[in-house]
């Protein structure tokens, strides 16, 4: 393990040593000696940080790292200091949660014994495994008396809500046929005095969430809404009158990024929208509100603009307002016990995320570790506007290579985000910094039905998923073309939502570009709609106005890029990878749309990797993607005389 | 600390209760070569300053700038090469300038219009209106002194100019021949009161009508007319809106657009919405539907059209930082062209559009001019008018949690005694204009201050613009009530600092006068000295002494006059509370103020004095709501420098 980071004493008001800090980022001589080049393997040296949780009696929080490799378990105090990894390195480990002293610890290992539910004391001792079943269980929680942890398991054929007895081992099933056996969004929560569990739950409406409320000694359930889709799992309030979640109405779009704050009053269950002048923004379902400990108030993440920062609004709604002024994104946060600080994950334009401590009276946050590589040369992306189509103006950040001349000549690359209704976000992208490292110009965009510009700017991309929002791409091409510095030549890349603006992008016109490079997308999404995941079928669903394919066959025929390769020029060349086990996006469509490119003579490059889900994880694949991709742009779109 | 000589801000001359906002526009003749400017009072309020107003000729080659540069304050001209380009070169160019050679001084005088050939301007020198020619040495009167001879616009037919003056008694439009042949004549009646004297006189493309405000349906409403310019008719185009800015016509003339609000509605200025006007259809007025407002805290923006006819351009402010937005014509979703902040004015474009130009300043820069290309692409700066200043910083941006769990952002300056684990004495700064906010401009006030060894907290207490309707309308009818408590609750977090002692004054002018004086009765016990400066203490008092708009502000802020709403004027009122004062006050104004009537002095200095408070006061004979004469602002901050030094002590 390495040295603990910087540290910081005292009560440590935030503001003194977020001071410090400013003081030594001021002073490049100073960090100089920890900073290294930016290179190709640098696309596999961030730290993440994920499932923070402060500690219930002690000030120190729990998260989840691979700083040392796979995800492990770590602990550091709230003061930065003392940061430890708990355990020696055996399997990955996910999902801590504290037993409610704070002496110990429940997480999942996935290793060679099987994806099971273990604890281990905050010191690391007593490592003891609770359960022991081939499915996997996941999304653990502590009943508040210490005895019990709920968890949910595919174990039966759904995804449903289980207890297991911390001591015995005992496992009780407490629900069934509560979500499908893809479904990986959702974590049960213990009222405070542990005699209830809320969950979500699709059993009544196969592509609608509702929340539920199980009772822990009877397992009689109750459903809580009706003509929601919950997004978020449900937070009790500390005094245990309340429970928040984010959610949308059903049939609503899904604002992933902008959806509404919900509270349900205990005992008589009633449902109420918090009417406040924002929305909440979370990830998936993966980052949830969080009750001030009066139960007063809730504290919650809203991305604008790209930058995510925390907002608080009384528990009643009303004028909701910012607690941090922060740039970057951040992803799950947490809540000390006494209501002091929050803690969070925080990644900025030329900085990889760190943890960050925020008093919630105010200031500045403080930064709690020093774990992000530091790259020589970096430079925060320009923010800028370029005209669309419609002449709407889209956000756009623009990296530059290092010595970036005006008066030189540039390729150019269009980066189109994944997530579709999500956003690219202001916070630390490494491949855009390498690419603009390698000498090209990179405009990441983010285009129409982007989050992070209000309701009404998602709203234009409704009906238009992976059609008309391409035509946002192509205007960032041309805009790029038209650039003094351009050497003429402009290629396009992405992953995921961002490889199906690639295809949408071309099959709107190819004219603007010269290289086309979409990463393990979608190209038709009615016959993605059969093999995919849960989540995405109901993504689809909500992305094409609420219709299933059979419903609105002219729809889907307009959102396939597959069918309108007639667009795209005959020597475009395409880079086309995918992993073969993805479900998300699945493999089958890259494999249709090599096939169909190459029918008409187009020149393609296919890599699959055959370990891969959605997305490239492994260190070596992604060294190969990436490089490939740098590859594939320099061939296509350096050199050359004739710009 | 011992109290410097001098101590410091720069209070701005425009027309609303905004005037703190909008710090320093400074600039130093000859900023490019000269030696950054020490951080004096004598600077900050002597210096030249950097550009204070773009109009561009129609067809873009050239630009007309009021700016101080080397031969003084005038209408300095700038070329435009590449006005009209889709794409500028340079547009990468991080920070530098671009764009060709430095504005050159052209005229003594304000308010430039251009002839639409480009070929000439007309313009305002003490009182009269003149001409010249861009390539000829001399001006030409074209009419004699006029009272409140203000705002030419030529016609397009570039015959006529049309302009305001006080000659009637009242703001009315009149012409007169752009060549100065013939006796001007006025055209409106009474257009608006002679206190009142914001909004331009609109051309119609046609040059057939004008475009104006007027009130002359009632005192209270600010509706939009037209004017046949040969015969004089006038016709009344809006009932339900309250202009808040000159209208504009589209490029065919078949719509005007402006910003203001409903008659409804609260004092939107920061959060206006843009309306829509059918000129030929008398009530047809009818509110832009867009997701975000559009903000013009100094009433001296307007939209600006594309050359197409098909959208309108904006001003918009959200948490301190202006920027340009862009919306259909027909309404629909806004969009946002400029990604700079700062604090933003003096919109201007060619015909086309293609480009449009603006003044802006950021913490570290005075006011320059930028242009954005409207294909997009980054702003560029095309002046270094501003001049440089020795140890300024960017203030850092916090939020503080507030007594009922609000938080309320704020801009930090920290002095540089910190750095060597000191402890300063800490200002609360409350901005001017009450729903306007504290920009992240050049506030060369709070960065003297901080220099001076005081850390400064500059907040946007509720209220304010910049953060949303639901956010403003807390304190709607609430003035200086809960609003006042948004101060303590800083002064309580400043003090939980590692960076601060336990000692914490508050000053503020206009507004934040009134908000210094109300948080010192509000929340007695959390201030340690207060400054508040050409405040108003008792609306209910002086009322009837305010301006036109001084009147409007304080009307809609209180739900009606002080005789219909005498229980919410009961509420804001602070002089009736001066007994709950324990502070030291410090309270400063100008004699001549009719914005915040320069009775509420005198009533304050009496009834601190018949309180037997802890006070000193200080008017300045001849200074109105802006304080025009620079020694009388150097005075001023000199003395808020020294009390603040007397009573908060110095670093430790």
């Amino acid at each position: 393990m390495r040295a603990p980071s910087r540290g910081r004493s005292g009560p440590a008001r935030a503001f003194g040593s977020a001071l410090l800090l400013a003081a030594v980022t001021l002073a490049p001589l100073a960090v100089a000696a920890g900073q290294q080049e930016l290179r190709l393997e640098s696309v596999n040296e961030g730290v993440s940080f994920s499932s923070i949780r402060y500690a219930p009696e002690r000030p120190e929080i729990a998260f989840v790292s691979d700083r040392t490799g796979a995800s492990r378990l770590w602990i550091i105090d709230e003061t930065g200091t003392n940061a430890r990894q708990v355990l020696e390195d055996r399997g990955e480990e996910s999902g801590p949660v504290w037993a409610p002293d704070g002496e110990r610890l429940a997480f999942v290992r996935a290793g060679e014994e099987g994806t099971d539910i273990w604890t281990v004391g905050r010191d690391g001792s007593g490592l003891r495994r609770v359960t022991d079943d081939p499915e996997r269980e996941h999304d653990l929680a502590w009943s508040p008396t210490g005895d019990r942890i709920a968890f949910l398991s595919a174990r039966n054929g759904h995804q449903d809500v289980y207890v297991v007895d911390v001591r015995s081992g005992a496992v009780e099933q407490l629900t069934s046929e509560t979500n499908p056996p893809d479904e990986y969004r959702w974590r049960p929560a213990w009222s405070p005095d542990g005699e209830h569990i809320a969950y979500v739950s699709n059993r009544s409406s196969h592509w609608q969430q509702d929340l539920w409320l199980v009772d822990a000694g009877t397992g009689e359930s109750r459903k809580v809404t009706s003509k929601l889709d919950v997004m978020t799992s449900p937070v009790w309030s500390p005094d245990g009158r309340h429970i928040a979640f984010n959610a949308v109405q059903h049939h609503e779009f899904w604002w992933g990024d902008q959806s509404d704050l919900y509270r349900v009053d205990v005992p008589n269950l009633s449902v109420h929208k918090l009417e406040m002048n924002t929305w909440v923004s979370d990830r998936n379902g993966s980052i949830r509100m969080a009750w001030g400990p009066d139960s007063e108030s809730l504290y919650f993440r809203y991305q604008w603009e790209g930058d995510d920062n925390l907002w608080r609004v009384s528990k009643e709604g009303g004028v909701a307002t910012k607690v941090t002024y922060r740039e970057g994104t951040f992803g799950n946060f947490s809540v000390s016990p006494d209501g002091s600080s929050l803690v969070y994950a925080r990644s900025r334009p030329t900085r990889g995320s760190e943890l960050y401590r925020v008093d919630v009276d105010g200031g500045q946050p403080d930064r709690l570790t020093r774990w992000a590589p530091r790259y020589t040369g970096l430079e925060a992306p320009q923010r800028v506007s370029f005209r669309a189509r419609d002449g709407k103006h889209i956000l756009g950040y623009l990296y530059q290579p290092p010595g970036f001349d005006p008066a030189g000549s540039y390729p150019a690359l269009v980066q189109v985000h994944g997530g579709g209704n999500n956003a690219y976000a202001n916070g630390f992208h490494v491949l855009e910094h390498l690419l603009a490292h390698q000498g090209f110009v990179v405009l990441a965009i983010e285009y129409r039905g982007s989050a992070g510009h209000g309701r009404a700017f998602q709203r234009l991309s409704l009906g238009e998923w992976a059609a008309g929002q391409g035509w946002d791409a192509v205007a960032a091409a041309r805009w790029l073309k038209s650039r003094p510095w351009s050497n003429g030549r402009v290629g396009i890349y992405g992953g995921s939502y961002g490889g199906i603006m690639s295809m949408a992008a071309v099959t709107r016109t190819s004219e603007p570009f010269d290289a086309v490079a979409p990463f393990y997308g979608i190209y038709d999404w009615a016959e993605a709609f059969r093999h995919a995941d849960y989540l995405m079928r109901f993504w689809v669903i909500e992305g094409h106005l609420g219709f299933k394919p059979g419903e609105n066959p002219d729809l889907y025929g307009r959102t396939a890029s597959l069918r309108h390769l007639d667009r795209v020029d005959r020597d475009l060349p395409f880079l086309i990878v995918h992993g073969e086990k993805d479900r998300r996006s699945p493999f089958q469509q890259s494999v249709r749309l090599r096939e169909a490119l190459e029918a008409r003579g187009n020149p393609v490059t296919f890599v699959s990797y055959p370990e891969e889900r959605h997305g490239i994880r492994k260190p070596e694949n992604r060294l190969d993607a990436y490089g490939r991709l740098i590859d594939f742009m320099e061939t296509h779109l350096s050199g050359g005389t004739d710009e | 600390m011992n109290a410097a000589a001098n101590g410091s801000t720069k209070v701005g001359t425009s027309s609303v209760f905004a005037l703190l906002l909008v710090g320093g526009l400074s600039a130093a003749a000859a900023a490019q070569t000269a030696e950054p400017l020490e951080l004096t009072l004598d600077n900050i309020h002597r210096a030249d300053r950097g550009v204070s107003s773009v109009e561009v000729a129609p067809g873009g080659q050239q630009a007309a700038l009021v700016m101080e540069g080397e031969q003084g304050r005038g209408i300095y001209r700038l070329q435009l090469t590449e006005a009209d380009a889709p794409a500028g070169r340079g547009a990468l160019v991080r920070g530098g300038a671009a764009g060709g050679q430095a504005p050159g001084f052209w005229v003594r005088g304000r308010s430039p219009s251009w002839i639409p050939s480009g070929k000439a301007i007309v313009f305002v020198r003490d009182g009269a209106l003149w001409r010249i020619g861009v390539g000829s040495g001399e001006p030409r009167r074209l009419t004699e002194n006029m009272e409140g001879l203000r705002d030419p616009v030529v016609g397009p037919d570039g015959k006529r100019v049309a302009f305001y003056t006080t000659e009637s008694g009242h703001q009315d439009i009149w012409l007169v021949d752009a060549t100065g042949s013939g006796e001007p004549r006025q055209l409106t009646e009474a257009a608006m009161p002679a206190d009142d004297p914001r909004f331009e006189p609109s051309w119609s493309p046609d040059g057939r009508s004008i475009a104006y405000v007027s009130n002359t349906a009632d005192y209270w409403e600010d509706d939009v007319y037209r004017v046949d310019v040969e015969t004089g008719d006038v016709q009344r185009l809006t009932w339900a809106l309250m202009a808040s800015s000159t209208p504009r016509w589209s490029p065919s003339g078949d719509r005007i657009a402006l910003m203001g609000t409903a008659k409804s509605g609260y004092w939107y200025q920061d959060l206006a919405n843009i309306w829509m006007i059918d000129p030929d259809t008398p009530r047809s007025e009818k509110v832009l539907d867009m997701q975000v407002w559009a903000s013009d805290h100094a009433m001296r923006n307007d939209v600006i059209w594309s050359g197409e006819g098909d959208r309108v351009f904006f001003p918009y402010m959200q948490r301190g930082d202006y920027d340009l937005w862009s919306v259909p014509a027909d309404g629909g979703v806004a969009s946002r062209v400029t990604n700079l902040g700062g604090a933003m004015g003096s919109f201007d474009a060619p015909a086309s559009a293609h480009a449009i130009y603006f003044v802006r300043e950021g913490p570290k820069h005075g006011d320059d001019l930028y242009r954005v290309q409207t294909a997009g692409g980054p702003a560029e700066r095309l002046t270094e008018v501003a001049p440089e200043w020795e140890g300024l910083q960017v203030p850092r941006e916090i939020s503080y949690r507030s007594f009922d769990g609000l938080y309320i952002q704020g801009f930090l300056y920290t002095p540089p005694e910190v750095e060597d684990g000191k402890r300063c004495p800490a200002l609360v700064e409350v901005h001017g204009g009450g729903t306007n906010s504290y920009l992240r401009g050049q506030n060369l006030t709070e960065q003297y201050l901080a220099s001076q060894g005081f850390v400064v907290y500059a907040i946007n207490y509720r209220g304010g613009s910049g953060f949303g309707r639901a956010f403003q309308d807390l304190a709607v009818e609430d003035w200086l009530h809960r609003q006042a408590k948004d101060p303590g609750a800083a002064a309580d977090w400043l003090r939980t600092l590692p960076i601060t002692t336990d000692r914490v004054g508050i000053y503020g002018g206009s507004y934040g006068g009134m908000q210094s004086m109300a948080a010192i009765t509000r929340t007695p016990e959390k201030f340690d000295a207060a400054v508040p400066m050409r405040g108003i203490y008792s609306e209910a008092k002086t009322f009837y002494d305010q301006d036109r708009l001084g009147k409007i502000f304080a009307k809609t802020g209180h739900g009606g006059l002080p005789e219909e709403r005498p229980r919410i004027y009961q509420k804001t009122e602070t002089l009736a509370r001066f007994d709950r004062i324990q502070v030291p006050v410090l309270v400063m104004h100008g004699e001549e103020d009719v914005r915040a009537p320069f009775k509420n002095h005198r009533l304050a200095v009496e009834k601190l004095r018949q309180l037997g408070k802890n006070f000193e006061a200080k008017s300045y004979p001849g200074q109105g709501h802006g304080f025009s004469d620079p020694d009388a602002r150097i005075d001023m901050y000199s003395r808020l420098q020294a009390f603040m030094s007397e009573h908060l002590g110095g670093c430790e």
